[in-house]
């Protein structure tokens, strides 16, 4: 009885506890105790197994397409009616925005990205990656439905954004302060924001500090319905009934302006792969840029490139 | 004592336990507005279809068969390793060894990875699981990352359950021929289990309620997770992407109430468990 | 070993010993996850850190990392006043409910609110945030002005989210402290509030400390609650009404479009963040060993 004495250090003063009970587990299956920690271990290793064996991807091929969040809805939608005409196919669409998406298939993780912006050229992670223009999308320019503003020039909406216009009455409003918000730092659309709206010429204007940021055109778009001070812009596939798009300089944004290059705030959205894509990549790229799905873009409010 | 002090004393007290009475009412009201607008705002689209049905329109419609699938998978994994390995910790720290560095090394790991926010567990998660080993978005890499960030609740709980076994029993099983590893099986263990329990489901509510961890790790996929290696989209993102992106706060209510659900549900049945094992 | 085991004791003593070494192993699972974030997350953000430099990156006020100005200055402001506000509000309710409840509290009352605790924090953080942005912002907003998104919205929602923690940890903290203590002071003639106050909060003084910590690092660490109620905007706040980002929200809003040096300086700020925590983390473990 090596361990006998080694007993562990007294703590805590039971006072009704079912000694007897455990005694007498202790006695009647003494024999059945030393593969019980091999137990716990087992239920461990049983887990790591399991994992390793759900290694072999079960249920059929998969199409992994990441990215932006701004092209994400319409792309699930796209590969909802994709998946209609390929029932053996699963393809899951991830967010996580358009670096994740562009790392993912850099690593491989992805098939497909998609991005809302510009692939940069100097960063080694994104130089020579396959691209391919997916649709145009408007950047809308939104405020609350109760807002009196319905047009702005450009440069009326740089003042703004820049925090130099301070009430909505020097644009027109009523005297009221403006509370400005815009998408994060590093986000596709924020920075065609500031390329379309924000330069002037050469010359940038920073947008306000104290600008609310949001990380999603979603949420952008649901502060601005819940605040009548509140001016925000959003891609033109994230406008609803709930908030009110400006017009710029006279045009509102629409399928008709966007497509016609009336409007002025426009940027494209891309699906980007490693090399040309084969096999089902490329049959869901065929799709994305096909007529089901320049319907699909439409009713989301964006502009198909091939018709 | 002086009448007057005492008085003073008595008006004090009075004053005090009112005053405590008051803010655990207030407390408690709150907390059971809270309960109740989440019920209020969700109550009215529960139904059995909710549960069997696939999400339609990126889950303005339709319900959320998948969701609840890979919150089943992601949490239920993620305490199949977190459970053993925390346990087994506590074990060797309460039974195994006496203070000392050591123990001292491996509690102060324990605690600062309790007090790492989870985006970290997020950003590490992402690195390691998803791109370093190549596992994707998947429902394996959130459930090994989760499974990080509950280890030292699961830890923490299981030691404070163990420390309360009275020393007396132990004594008992040693007296009678017990080796160290049948005593605390057959008597620490079975004793310490209700506390455990309690930190296994504390942990499961953390790994379920959890969305900034699991979004760079599981992805947001709609698609009906089929293997452990597909990704997926517990119902704490879902209720955040119908939230956030406003797509329908009726879905988004009645998924936050089928989690919070789901845990209680959890909950009563390993009390239920534990009392018939207790009777019996 | 006697009754049914042939094995001999040398057996049952080797067999011991593999038990304990197994459990040595797994024992090390924690630390071998803390090695490994701290050096995933510390080898991609250090060098960023020390190219910026630790002064310009610690306490630089300029965040536009598209345009190579990494200071998180406001960040960290932004954590330390969101965290005091909620502690602020947060840790006086949760003690003095906590006192109340195991204190004075009939079992009735008891039965009822230490379910209805343990079940707030079953509730997911998102649904919170979601409830401070319909809730509490409009409130703000209406009430005191700004938009509503600010110090004191998001300091107002973590108050809430962390009374299930807090409460629960403290009243188990002060059920621990022994009937006989109370006992003593009523017996010394002590009002019941001075019992409370004197003897049973001294006495369970360590377990609230921990309450409190694991309070603060509730809300520290939360970050998409957080992200939905504080603004976010990159500025030292000078007033409880100003929007502010605190560190965690910072990363998360922007990891997704993050690329290069981007992508490093967020997982800088992760390092940051990281030794904060560590830092009160530490000082936690000195006050209550000092005890």
């Amino acid at each position: 009885m090596a361990h006998g004495l080694d007993l562990p250090r007294g703590r805590g003063s039971g006072t009704n506890a079912p000694v007897k009970t455990f005694a007498a587990e202790a006695r009647n299956r003494p024999e059945r105790s030393a593969g019980l920690f091999a137990r716990l271990g087992l239920v461990l290793l049983a887990g790591i197994c399991l994992a390793g064996l759900a290694g072999c991807r079960s249920g059929g091929r998969a199409l992994i397409v990441a990215g932006s969040t701004s092209v994400q809805p319409v792309m699930e939608k796209i590969a909802g009616a994709f998946r209609k005409t390929r029932p053996d196919l699963r393809v899951d669409i991830e967010g996580g925005g358009s670096s994740a998406g562009l790392m993912a298939i850099r690593t491989k993780t992805a098939a497909l990205a998609m991005s809302s912006r510009e692939l940069k050229q100097n960063d080694p992670q994104e130089a020579g990656l396959w691209r391919q223009i997916l649709a145009l999308d408007a950047i809308a320019i939104i405020v609350h439905p109760d807002n009196p503003v319905a047009s702005l020039s450009l440069s009326q909406i740089r003042g703004l954004f820049a925090g130099s216009v301070k009430s909505w009455k020097e644009v027109g409003g009523a005297d009221r302060p403006v509370h400005i918000l815009v998408r994060e730092e590093g986000s596709g659309t924020r920075s065609a924001f500031e390329e379309l709206v924000m330069k002037d010429g050469k010359a940038e204007t920073p947008i306000d500090d104290y600008a609310l940021v949001q990380d999603s055109s979603g949420g952008v778009r649901e502060v601005v319905r819940g605040d009548r001070d509140a001016v925000g812009f959003v891609s033109m596939g994230a406008l609803n009934p709930h908030v009110k798009a400006i017009a710029v300089d006279g045009t509102p944004p629409t399928f008709e302006t966007v497509r016609g290059k009336r409007y002025r705030l426009v940027r494209p959205f891309f699906l980007a792969a490693l090399q040309p894509p084969a096999g089902d990549a490329a049959d869901l790229v065929r799709f994305s840029l096909g007529s089901e799905a320049a319907r699909i873009l439409q009713t989301e409010g964006l502009v198909g490139v091939f018709e | 004592m002086d009448p007057a002090v005492r008085t003073r004393n008595e008006r004090i007290n009075r004053l005090g336990i009112g005053l405590s009475y008051l803010v655990t009412a207030a407390v408690g009201l709150l907390l059971a507005a809270i309960v109740g607008y989440l019920l209020w705002n969700g109550w009215p689209r529960l139904s059995a279809a909710f549960f069997l049905h696939h999400p339609e329109d990126l889950g303005r419609g339709g319900g959320i068969l998948p969701v609840i699938l890979s919150t089943v998978l992601l949490g239920g994994l993620s305490l199949l390793i977190a459970v053993p390995l925390g346990v087994c910790t506590a074990v060797y720290l309460t039974e195994y060894t006496t203070e000392g560095r050591l123990t001292t090394a491996i509690r102060f790991g324990a605690e600062c990875l309790a007090g790492i926010p989870s985006i970290i567990f997020g950003l590490f998660g992402f690195i390691l699981f998803v791109v370093t080993l190549g596992m994707g978005w998947s429902i394996l890499a959130g459930a090994l990352t989760l499974a990080c960030m509950v280890l030292p609740t699961i830890i923490r709980t299981a030691e404070e359950a163990i420390k309360a076994v009275p020393a007396g029993l132990r004594d008992v099983g040693y007296s009678l021929g017990a080796t160290k590893s049948q005593v605390v099986w057959h008597i620490v263990l079975p004793e310490a289990r209700p506390g455990i329990m309690t930190g296994i489901i504390l942990a499961l509510g953390r790994a379920l309620g959890e969305t900034a961890c699991v979004i760079f790790t599981t992805g947001v996929s709609l698609e009906t997770p089929m293997s452990l290696l597909d990704p997926g989209r517990p119902m704490a993102v879902h209720f955040y992407i119908l939230a956030r992106e406003g797509l329908s706060m009726e879905m988004a209510y009645t998924t936050a109430l089928t989690l919070v659900g789901l845990i209680l549900l959890v909950n009563v049945g390993a009390a239920w468990l534990l009392a018939r094992k207790r009777s019996s | 070993m006697s009754s049914s085991s042939p094995m001999a004791v040398d057996d049952l003593r080797r067999r011991e010993e593999r038990i304990r070494l197994a459990l040595l192993c797994l024992a090390f699972s924690s630390v071998l996850v803390l090695a490994l974030i701290i050096l995933f997350v510390f080898r991609e953000g250090v060098p960023q850190i020390l190219k910026t430099g630790i002064p310009a990156f610690l306490a630089g006020s300029r965040w536009a990392p598209t345009k190579g100005a990494f200071g998180i200055f406001p960040m960290i402001v932004g954590t330390v006043q969101v965290t005091l506000g909620a502690l602020l509000i947060g840790v006086p309710l949760s003690l003095l409910s906590a006192i109340c409840l195991s204190e004075f509290a009939s079992r009735r009352v008891r039965t009822v609110m230490k379910p209805l605790i343990e079940l707030l924090s079953a509730i997911p953080s998102v649904v919170f945030g979601f409830i401070g942005v319909t809730v509490i912002v409009p409130l703000v907003r209406e009430t005191l002005g700004g938009s509503g998104f600010s110090v004191l919205s998001a300091a107002l929602m973590l108050s809430v989210m962390i009374l299930p923690t807090v409460t629960s940890i403290a009243y188990d903290a002060l059920r621990a402290v022994p009937a006989s203590y109370r006992e003593g002071a009523l017996a010394l003639g002590a009002t019941p509030w001075q019992t409370v106050t004197r003897v049973v909060v001294p006495a369970a003084r360590s377990g609230l400390v921990t309450a409190v910590i694991l309070g603060m690092g509730r809300a520290m660490g939360e970050t998409m609650a957080v992200i939905m109620v504080a603004g976010n905007a990159v500025v030292v706040p000078t007033s409880p009404l100003h929007p502010c980002r605190t560190l965690t929200s910072n990363i998360a809003l922007e990891m997704a479009y993050a690329a290069g040096a981007h992508q490093k300086a967020l997982f800088a700020t992760g390092v940051v963040l990281f030794v904060m925590i560590f830092c009160l983390n530490s000082l936690a473990t000195f006050i209550v060993r000092r005890r």
